[in-house]
């Protein structure tokens, strides 16, 4: 025995030191936070995550945290690698991951967020794809293919067709919304050109029989000068699953990039023209101009604003440092409801550092001016976007100091929202 | 069995001394590294204290670890460099030299899968040596730390985060995660074993192998390279990009141990 003395050896301090290293002493002993209720319903918290770094002691870790506690999530090349649950967990919505559970053959290979309808009779998955010809300044052309899941009887349907387009140099196309109307499915697809207006086209498929019935360019309307170009940005349905018998455009008229007389980087944004705001009916094929909503008090600088669409509601949402302001336009009726205004005034001395709106809900995430200084935790508000009641007010708090000395236990600073539809 | 280990054995004699040269060597290096920045950081916290200016941070272990990154890295890429080249030695050190070693331990009365296990053995061995040591090394350099450093400059850090701070730790040879150590240690144990049956491949068949050898390193190379890239975001699910990964890696290291055993029982010759 004595002469194997050294390998003995060897193997018993490997044993020993990695066992504890990875027992004992790997671990970070992060602090666990919680986000923690000051008032209101704890439920309206559910759908919200706060996240950002914990940076007590050497390094820095990101954390997220919400009313069930927190976890350490690193954006790292492993985690793509090892610990992406590709789309089986989206951090945006909800009924995604139900989808995958329950039909998993269908889903399969299928993570396209916006192409993606459903309802209590079918699941209907759409994809569109620019191919270009042998002279791709001569041809181009565009292809769709649907699947089709009957709920019922769970047959699979496959249904495809094809489209030559104008020729251009740089093109691609993808779905932007997939609705059903009567015995028809909509497919919304966005074709981008460089240095043109995109395209919106709508093509419609026969539900049943799978045959492509017409396809739509919509009039959105066209720059009234050579040097000028259209961005549309498309408002569909704020939950990419759910029926919407509309969408919406915002269309502006911008100069071309690279036309303009910057003089600086920050003279570099396209001056715009105008705005326009269209709505498009799937079943009649109109489209029409609507109102543009918002309007803010005056003084106010807005920082960032948002449009959303939820069920018949166009919901566009302001943000200022210290207020927000909700404009909200019942689309079936036509009509604008009063603005609503939430003032920081309302609810601490902090600063509106991000807003958002969903599910009938504006969360608020408020910070103090200096925050990073102080270490001091942000404020999570979550209101009702129809009168901009306040129904939950909560903080992340500490839950566990996890054996970190107390003078890091504050080093944690969120500053992102998260979310879930 | 016993033969197996009296092999393992005679693995590890032969190497001890350089295992042990490699270990003086990064402890030598590395304990320079921590007393050199120590001093460096003690400096700029008395200078500042001089000037009055202001209250300078006290540091930490880890503060020194992440300092003197080149002082920890370089002697841990010599021993890299060493172990590497090492596993074409532990072959080709019996073919070569006066007395071709390699005759008498091929009429060993033993099978010759165990030669081929016990000097793969011996390098995870020498590999896993390193990595202790390096545990230890960082666990003694933290008391001298503590030794050199007063405690007005000093505060606390924990191990984890002294191991964190070094980017050659961090990311390849001690990860936090227990799965990472799994997953890069169970990578390169396939690694010794595919480049044993390469060296197996070129001295069976010399020129040919040669190409042979080249040859099979890419197969499984692509093999195990295609089983990294699966996307979760593409046709398969994650469970079961995880079962084709674990797949694809027994059926190379099935394959390896099985043709590397054949090669070393059956066409070998010295």
């Amino acid at each position: 025995m004595k002469r194997y003395a050294i390998t003995l050896a060897l193997v018993v301090f490997i044993a020993a030191s990695l066992t504890t290293f990875y027992a004992y002493g790997a671990d970070l002993h992060l602090p666990e936070y919680r986000l923690q209720t000051i008032e209101g319903d704890p439920v309206e918290a559910a759908a919200l995550t706060l996240s950002g770094s914990y940076v007590g002691g050497k390094g820095s870790y990101s954390i997220k945290v919400s009313a069930s506690g927190s976890e350490r999530y690193e954006p790292s090349a492993w985690n793509q690698w090892m610990q992406n649950e590709g789309p089986l967990t989206s951090p945006m919505y909800s009924d995604f991951n139900a989808l995958y559970e329950k039909h998993s053959g269908f889903m399969r290979g299928k993570v396209d967020t916006y192409s993606f309808y459903t309802d209590e009779d079918s699941l209907i998955f759409a994809k569109a794809a620019y191919t270009k010809g042998r002279d791709s300044l001569q041809d181009g052309t565009i292809r769709w293919s649907l699947d089709s899941l009957d709920l019922a009887s769970g047959k699979q349907t496959h249904y495809w067709d094809e489209q030559q387009l104008e020729p251009a140099s740089n093109a691609y196309a993808y779905v932007v919304d997939v609705q059903k109307a009567g015995a028809e499915v909509h497919v919304l697809t966005n074709v981008n050109r460089v240095n043109q207006t995109n395209e919106i086209i709508d093509k419609v498929f026969d539900t049943i029989t799978g045959d492509p019935i017409r396809s739509i360019r919509l009039p959105l309307g066209e720059p009234s000068e050579p040097d000028r170009e259209l961005q549309i940005m498309v408002l569909a349905e704020e939950k990419p699953t759910a029926a919407n018998s509309r969408v919406l455009f915002l269309v502006r008229e911008q100069r071309k990039n690279g036309m303009g007389t910057a003089a600086t980087a920050s003279d570099t944004a396209p001056a715009v023209f105008s705005e326009k705001l269209y709505e498009y009916q799937y079943a009649s094929g109109e489209v029409k101009e609507l109102p543009l909503v918002a309007g803010t008090e005056e003084n106010n600088q807005v920082t960032s604003a948002v449009l959303s669409l939820e069920g018949e509601t166009l919901i566009a949402l302001q943000k200022m440092e210290e207020s927000v302001t909700i404009d909200r336009f019942d689309l079936s009726a036509g009509l604008a409801q009063p603005q609503v205004t939430i003032k920081t005034s309302q609810l601490s001395e902090k600063t509106i550092s991000q807003a958002q709106v969903a599910n009938g809900r504006v969360y608020l995430l408020l910070q103090a001016d200096d925050y990073f200084k102080n270490h001091s935790m942000p404020i999570a508000i979550v209101a009702d976007a129809t009168d901009g009641r306040i129904l939950y007010k909560g903080t992340p708090a500490l839950v566990k100091a996890n054996g970190r000395p107390d003078d890091q236990l504050d080093d944690v600073w969120l500053s992102n929202m998260l979310v879930l539809r | 069995m016993n033969r197996y280990v009296k092999l393992v054995h005679m693995e590890v004699h032969r190497f001890r001394y350089v295992l042990f040269g490699m270990m003086l060597l990064t402890a030598i290096w590395q304990t320079i590294g921590v007393i050199y920045y120590a001093k460096v950081r003690m400096d700029g916290w008395r200078e500042a204290a001089r000037l009055g200016n202001y209250a300078p941070r006290p540091f930490s272990f880890a503060d020194i670890i992440g300092d003197s990154q080149f002082w920890f890295a370089l002697p841990i890429l010599i021993s890299i460099t060493v172990l590497g080249l090492y596993i074409f030695l532990i072959w080709y050190r019996d073919w070569i030299g006066r007395d071709k070693f390699a005759y008498r331990m091929f009429a060993l009365p033993t099978a010759r899968s165990n030669i081929y296990l016990a000097k793969a053995t011996a390098i995870l061995l020498f590999v896993f040596s390193m990595v202790s040591f390096q545990l230890l090394l960082l666990l003694l350099e933290r008391q001298l730390f503590n030794g050199i450093v007063p405690s007005d400059y000093r505060m606390s850090s924990l191990f984890s985060e002294a191991v964190a701070a070094n980017r050659v730790f961090e990311l390849p040879l001690l990860p936090l995660e227990g799965v990472r150590f799994v997953v890069y240690y169970g990578t390169g144990i396939l690694a010794v074993f595919v480049l044993f049956t390469a060296i197996l491949l070129e001295r069976c068949y010399r020129w040919l192998g040669i190409v042979y050898a080249i040859l099979y390193v890419a197969a499984c190379g692509t093999a195990i390279g295609f089983a990294a890239n699966l996307n979760p975001y593409g046709y398969f699910y994650p469970s079961e990009i995880t079962a084709i990964r674990l797949g694809i890696y027994l059926v190379v290291m099935g394959v390896t141990l099985a043709l590397g055993f054949r090669l070393v029982s059956k066409k070998i010759t010295v």
